[in-house]
């Protein structure tokens, strides 16, 4: 019941935050550049149309009132209408949302397979020649932004021997799984770095850790030491540690996509920038927020459900 | 006690890292101040006759579609990623810093509004957030180096914060007190001096990640706008040959490995010469 | 009697410094040895080296025989075996040597599971006793509880329990009151008695506090800087130390028979084990030190029946 309780709390911390950052985004977006009216009519502009337009947008009410409207609109899910697209922002969402889930669900898989093997190796050998080769090509993806990876892995993989499309998504979701394998790849890879790192150091501690001797003193052998006692306490590190890069992963996605051109939510986002479509700009950023809002939370069960101490 | 006096008296070779982070830092800062003894073409003249040519002798890192010399384009577009490493985190380094000191040791209801600012700007991407910024703006560097200090200093706070609230429990603060300074004294001279090394160490580590970033909005059209050479952008120019001509996106991005690992081989061996020193 | 356990020229070597520097200790069956010693003499590092819990780039040297065999070149499969099953440890901190995401009954039943063989109900049943056998109230109901819903001295028990679950023969005690409330130090240590009486084992007790020694223990060593500086039964080596150290440690102690007598301490700190004085080490601290005590080599001599002293004034020191 605890549990509950404490999830309940952060839940409405959580929407408290939603509430913040909408306020913010919604700032932001009174600061771009340029009459949304005027982009709307084009060359068709006269006054008494930009100030019927301005009526329509609902510009011509009080920053208080459209912020309210905002919020309203934000928790009914009506986002408004794209201006270069016109259609529902709420649509181009139901589109892209599952390609980004996929692509960074994937990614946070694959980038655990990568990472975590690989810190168990480097930790319980520190000093070796394996931990030394592991800790520098971690460096040199540490030091690799995501498009370039994203780059190499194309020209490499794609380009060069074709066993990956170049770009885009596929038909169907197996084939969706087959076109997002590099992409994913590419974010894994930075991400693992990250991982890989801290969790090296996290699990150092915890094999120095006095419960550790005492285990060993208790007689057991290495084996039941290393999955019972040292791999609980990691994978709460590890939990904690891809909620930490949960927002450079969703970042990382917004240039994958790019890179990758899939139809998802981040090229969507860096598209309507350069569109100066304000209202799609204004929902995708809302969207990705509340999606990392959402992964904060079942970070926190989780986290609940493997330390007994976090449910007191 | 007699440890750490012992080990101050003995020479120590700082740590090999700081070593190879000041060395490969040392080149590039070469290459960013004086391209052109380095350089061996003109990063600008085009060159007709030995377009898109693979690396050669002539052209180590090849020709771009103009004919130009890739290797000279990354040697001069050094000092554009440099000056990003210094101009997105110069002002919320000192920024940071100063807010993050001053709150972790006043606490209260200041301290609790940037916890909320905290909660909200974990919540949006970084990049995203930094994007939208730079949308709002207008792109180009200037404008990218804005977007980065509004949200940048919030982490150099975070961190100070945490370190000055640390250093504030301890007993020498509390004899502070006592000994009647002012809150302006406790926090400049006594608990700053004891709390700014993780800063430093991550000012190193952010530098990287900056170049990283700036980067990949030059690579986005975002951040510095061609016809500039800059590390991004020249991979950026590199996407369409990618099949062809692959190495015109591949050499500018070791570039940018090379410094983010300068950087970080820097402050790794900083934290490491920080440890020991204590 | 042969000893339970025969420790000669015990070493431990981290990197430059030596803090463990050839220990001879011999532990009686059903008797208790205390320890003594500052922080930083080695004693802590000792007892983890005779069970080799100590970090591979400690070196560790000597020879530690139990049952015939040396622990310290066991094959790590039989050395598993003595662990828990024959030489049992508990440790200083509860908190951090008890498992914080594992429930206390996992942690005393993974024990009986590997050394006794019991699994299952009956596991749970032997776990339920223990708990009841260390002092814990409502033990069946305890066993799914974790570490942090224990009070202090509770979960001092707790760990004891675990550690003594397979009947060990010998007991390394490693500060084990030290992290506690005075009032609890008491419990725990009566309690360690009873069961040294009850399961019959010899205990060895690492402390830096004399009154622990002086209540619980049969025999005392004495370590500074690495090295035994004298042993001896605890009620003579008490009313007459015969190293210039052990009255030093002594003469710090507040004495309720000479409550108005001043307190003296020894000046000076513990050497570096990197960087140790020659001769005597406690020798830059002594007050009785002659020159010939800052050259040469040391070693334990008879200085009264059954107590051997390290120190060339023990006559003087006695005398004192």
């Amino acid at each position: 019941m605890y549990v509950l309780a404490i999830l309940g709390r952060r839940l409405g911390q959580i929407v408290a935050t939603v509430v913040l950052v909408a306020l913010l985004i919604f700032g932001l977006m009174r600061l771009l550049p340029g009459d949304p009216a005027l982009m709307l009519l084009g060359d068709r502009a006269t006054d008494a149309s930009i100030a019927q337009m301005h009526h329509d947008l609902g510009l011509d009410r009080s920053v208080a009132v459209q912020f309210w409207e905002f919020l309203v609109h934000t928790v009914t899910l009506q986002l408004g209408d794209s201006i270069t697209m016109r259609v529902p922002v709420i649509s181009l969402v139901r589109d892209g949302l599952p390609i980004t889930l996929l692509l960074t669900g994937m990614a946070a898989f694959l980038a655990l397979l990568i990472a975590v093997p690989l810190a168990f190796v480097s930790a319980l050998r520190p000093g070796s020649w394996m931990d030394a080769a592991i800790r520098t090509v971690a460096q040199i993806s540490l030091s690799m932004p995501v498009f370039y990876i994203g780059l190499v892995l194309l020209i490499v993989l794609a380009a060069g021997l074709h066993w990956f499309p170049v770009g885009g998504i596929g038909n169907g979701f197996f084939q969706d799984l087959y076109y997002l394998f590099l992409p994913a790849l590419t974010l894994a890879l930075s991400l693992s770095a990250v991982l890989l790192r801290n969790l090296r150091q996290s699990l150092l501690e915890v094999l120095n850790a006095e419960y550790v001797n005492f285990a060993t003193a208790k007689g057991l052998p290495r084996r039941m030491i290393l999955t019972r006692h040292v791999l609980r306490n990691a994978w709460v590190s590890t939990v904690t540690l891809l909620g930490l890069n949960i927002g450079s992963l969703v970042g990382g996605a917004v240039i994958t996509e790019t890179v990758f051109a899939i139809p998802g939510l981040g090229r969507l986002t860096i598209d309507s920038i350069f569109a100066r479509d304000y209202p799609v700009v204004q929902g995708l950023t809302m969207v990705l927020a509340i999606m990392v809002s959402v992964v904060f939370l079942l970070v926190d069960t989780v986290q609940v459900l493997l330390d007994p101490r976090m449910s007191k | 006690m007699s440890a750490t006096i012992a080990a101050r008296r003995r020479f120590v070779l700082p740590p090999w890292s700081l070593l190879g982070g000041a060395a490969i830092l040392l080149v590039l800062l070469a290459c960013a101040v004086v391209p052109e003894y380095i350089a061996p073409y003109s990063p600008t003249n085009f060159d007709f006759r030995s377009l898109l040519q693979p690396p050669t002798l002539a052209h180590p890192f090849g020709t771009d579609n103009f004919g130009r010399d890739i290797l000279s384009r990354t040697i001069w577009a050094s000092s554009v990623d440099l000056q990003i490493a210094i101009f997105a985190t110069l002002f919320p380094a000192i920024f940071g810093t100063l807010v993050g000191s001053v709150l972790g040791y006043v606490g209260g209801w200041p301290d609790a509004i940037f916890r909320r600012i905290v909660d909200v700007l974990i919540t949006i991407p970084f990049l995203v957030l930094v994007i939208v910024i730079v949308a709002v703006l207008g792109p180009g560097l200037g404008n990218m180096y804005i977007a980065v200090s509004a949200v940048n200093w919030i982490i150099y706070a975070r961190l100070m914060r945490g370190e000055v609230l640390a250093q504030a429990s301890r007993d020498y603060a509390a004899a502070g007190r006592v000994m009647g300074y002012g809150p302006i004294r406790i926090i400049f001279r006594h608990l700053l001096p004891n709390a700014v090394a993780p800063v430093l160490v991550y000012w190193m580590t952010d530098m990287a990640l900056e170049i990283l970033l700036g980067s990949s909005l030059g690579y986005l059209g975002l951040g510095a706008q061609p016809p500039t050479a800059e590390w991004g952008v020249l991979i950026a120019d590199g996407k369409n040959f990618m099949t062809t001509a692959w190495w015109m996106s591949i050499f500018p991005g070791i570039a940018i490995v090379l410094a983010g690992t300068g950087f970080s081989l820097l402050g790794d061996g900083l934290a490491s010469m920080l440890r020991r020193g204590r | 009697m042969t000893p339970l356990l025969s420790i000669r020229g015990l070493s431990v070597q981290i990197g430059r410094g030596t803090p463990v520097d050839g220990i001879d200790l011999d532990i009686a069956p059903g008797e208790t040895l205390g320890i003594v010693g500052e922080s930083g003499s080695g004693k802590s590092l000792s007892l983890r080296a005779i069970l080799r819990l100590l970090p591979p780039q400690a070196k560790v040297t000597g020879t530690a025989i139990w049952n015939g065999v040396d622990l310290l070149t066991l094959p790590e499969p039989d050395m598993r075996r003595v662990r828990g099953g024959q030489i049992a440890m508990v440790f200083q901190e509860p908190m951090t040597a008890l498992n914080p995401v594992l429930p206390i009954g996992l942690q005393i039943t993974e024990s009986l599971g590997v050394h006794l063989n019991l699994r299952g109900a009956a596991a749970k049943t032997r776990a339920t006793e223990l708990l009841d056998l260390v002092g814990i109230p409502d033990a069946s109901r305890r066993l799914s509880n974790y570490p942090h819903e224990f009070s202090g001295g509770m979960r001092q028990r707790a760990m004891i329990a675990a550690a003594l679950a397979s009947g060990p023969k010998l007991l390394l005690a490693d500060e084990p009151t030290t992290a506690l409330d005075v009032t609890i130090q008491d419990q725990i240590l009566k309690l360690l008695l009873r069961l040294k009486e009850e399961l019959a084992m010899s205990v060895v007790i690492v402390t830096h506090d004399l009154g622990v020694v002086a209540g619980t223990c049969d025999r005392v060593a004495v370590l500074y800087a690495g090295k035994v500086m004298e042993t001896g039964p605890v009620r003579t080596l008490f009313t007459r130390p015969s190293h210039a150290y052990t009255l030093g440690l002594l003469r710090s102690l507040p004495d309720a028979a000479h409550a108005r007598q001043r307190l003296e301490g020894i000046a000076g700190s513990p050497p570096d084990p990197g960087a140790l004085p020659p001769g005597c080490r406690f020798a830059p601290r002594c007050g009785f030190a002659l020159d010939a005590c800052r050259i040469g080599d040391r070693v334990l001599a008879p200085s009264a029946p059954d107590q051997l002293s390290a120190c060339i004034r023990a006559e003087t020191v006695m005398a004192a």
